[in-house]
């Protein structure tokens, strides 16, 4: 990944990650009545919405081992996503998650590599955004002013 | 292309995976070539079906739609079709919709660009209030590598490495030269116009050496930001930080992103050669053409990505039975216009590259949550 994501925080390090890290330890909350075995569990994430939610949902809908899976924004003005995840046969919800994290990652690199190399083959129509003629439209202007400038004259 | 009507498990698996050309991909988009009945988005005279998708395990008794990298990676086909310095259109299928619309959002408010975030204004005897201006000034895309500054957190003091100063500085006087009687302000005032190639970049600290191969300038010289008279100046210091779209839109790469679904057009039963005409009439110029000589006249799909979908043929009765219009579920066509700060065939990997990044964070986040609850190895609580 990029190098500009801070380390992962554990209780060892917390104080040496820096003001944006602090946002992983407020990131993710499992919201209480969750199942024992985390069979079914609502996660409530900080800061996100519909770009991952929805992302994230697909995925995770993928999984067979799925039951339910949904997600929703409680308030439109606070930056929260509940997701919902029940499994089958108390399989771990976490694990499902986890998987489907991976799984979008996956997903978003072959995309990357497609497009790349779709790019470097470079069959695609290249051509010129159109320019504003400046010369042109200056011209076009002082014929107007002249033109205006007559009808004066001869209403005058 | 032959109708996929076969169960998911054994499709045909596209021999040549994300390497059909372009050509192929518009030739069979243009010719609306059938596709999966369950990729269609049906457009009816009174409603639209089939929008969601379906393609999920256990929706199907039988089917296994489980996520598989291998099927994608075959079904995926990215195809960029026209490029310029502004602009880039290409075809994304294969993906879901929620996928293309995590791309769109994330290319529109949250790629980090570089722009004009704190003015200090020295001097502004200009008839432009202070905060007008401001905002103008925000708004003017800098031609800033966001990947050399880095984001200023709140309680972070300015360096160089996370904020760049530009100067502003211009006087307005009357021109001696100008003719009597002279009313264009062009000629008769110097420097009546403030346009954004006024704004000089003031290397600070390490930024002489450091941003030597791509300097700081606004994407555009003539952009018009105040106008003075004779006798009025401006001079500001301008502070630009890295920010993104979601907190202010002059954060934004993208003039715009949009993206819209491949339109499907199926002729059911030929229609008559007396109405022909009539038919090609009721679609955009280019969309339907027509074949055959006098009397034997019949109507084809000729260019379907042309389409507007403005459902002017389900208006009519003569037609009804004959055309089933449609939209291609998972064919995106993305239309990408750069405000000229990041090159329009960088943006979606830049888009994909900050989405991968939000997962990592997630991931992390999950990490510690599982340390914070004890969930981690034994799974109890």
């Amino acid at each position: 990944m990029s190098s500009s994501l801070p380390p992962p925080a554990t209780d060892e390090n917390l104080h040496l990650v820096d003001a944006a890290a602090t946002q992983i330890n407020d990131k993710v909350e499992l919201l209480p009545g969750y199942e024992p075995d985390l069979s079914a569990a609502t996660f409530c994430f900080k800061a996100e919405d519909h770009t991952i939610g929805n992302s994230l949902r697909y995925m995770i809908m993928k999984d067979p081992r799925v039951e339910f899976c949904g997600y929703s924004i409680p308030h439109p003005s606070e930056a929260k996503i509940h997701l919902r995840i029940q499994m089958y046969n108390g399989a771990s919800a976490l694990e499902a998650l986890r998987d489907a994290l991976d799984h979008l990652d996956s997903l978003l690199s072959t995309i990357d590599q497609a497009y790349d190399e779709n790019l470097q083959a470079g069959d695609f129509e290249r051509f010129e955004e159109p320019v504003l003629d400046k010369e042109d439209l200056a011209r076009r202007a002082d014929e107007g002013r002249k033109r205006r400038a007559e009808e004066e004259k001869s209403k005058a | 292309m032959a109708p996929r009507t076969k169960k998911v498990d054994d499709m045909d698996l596209d021999p040549s995976p994300s390497t059909s050309s372009r050509a192929q991909i518009v030739a069979s988009s243009s010719a609306s070539e059938p596709v999966d009945k369950r990729r269609l988005v049906e457009i009816l005279p009174e409603r639209v079906g089939s929008v969601a998708s379906t393609d999920f395990p256990n929706h199907y008794p039988g089917e296994l739609h489980e996520w598989d990298l291998e099927r994608f990676r075959s079904n995926l086909k990215v195809a960029i079709t026209r490029l310029s310095s502004g602009q880039c259109e290409f075809d994304l299928v294969g993906v879901d919709a929620s996928v293309a619309n995590a791309i769109r959002r994330v290319l529109m408010s949250e790629v980090p660009t570089v722009a004009i975030e704190h003015v200090y204004v020295w001097n502004n005897t200009s008839i432009i209030q202070d905060e007008v201006l401001s905002h103008r000034l925000g708004l003017v895309p800098l031609k800033i590598d966001p990947d050399r500054i880095t984001m200023r957190n709140p309680g972070d003091d300015a360096d160089d490495q996370n904020t760049v100063v530009f100067n502003l500085k211009q006087k307005c006087e009357r021109n001696p030269k100008a003719a009597k009687g002279e009313t264009d302000p062009e000629k008769l005032y110097i420097g009546s116009n403030v346009y954004s190639s006024a704004l000089v970049w003031d290397p600070k600290g390490d930024q002489e050496e450091d941003l030597a191969d791509c300097p700081p300038r606004p994407v555009h010289d003539d952009i018009l930001l105040a106008k003075l008279r004779p006798g009025q100046e401006l001079e500001l210091e301008l502070h630009c930080e890295k920010g993104i779209g979601k907190d202010h839109a002059k954060f934004s790469p993208v003039a715009t992103a949009t993206y819209r679904l491949l339109p499907h057009i199926q002729i059911l039963k030929p229609i008559p050669p007396h109405l022909c005409e009539k038919f090609r009439k009721c679609f955009p110029e280019g969309v339907i053409g027509i074949r055959g000589g006098e009397g034997e006249q019949e109507v084809y799909v000729k260019d379907a990505r042309r389409d507007t979908v403005s459902r002017e043929v389900l208006r009519y009765p003569e037609f009804e039975g004959h055309v089933k219009l449609g939209r291609v579920r998972d064919h995106f066509l993305f239309d990408l216009e750069t405000s000229g700060i990041i090159a329009p065939e960088k943006l979606l990997p830049t888009a994909i590259k900050v989405l991968r990044e939000k997962i990592a964070i997630l991931k992390s986040g999950l990490d510690h949550m599982e340390r914070a609850k004890g969930l981690t190895g034994a799974g109890d609580e």
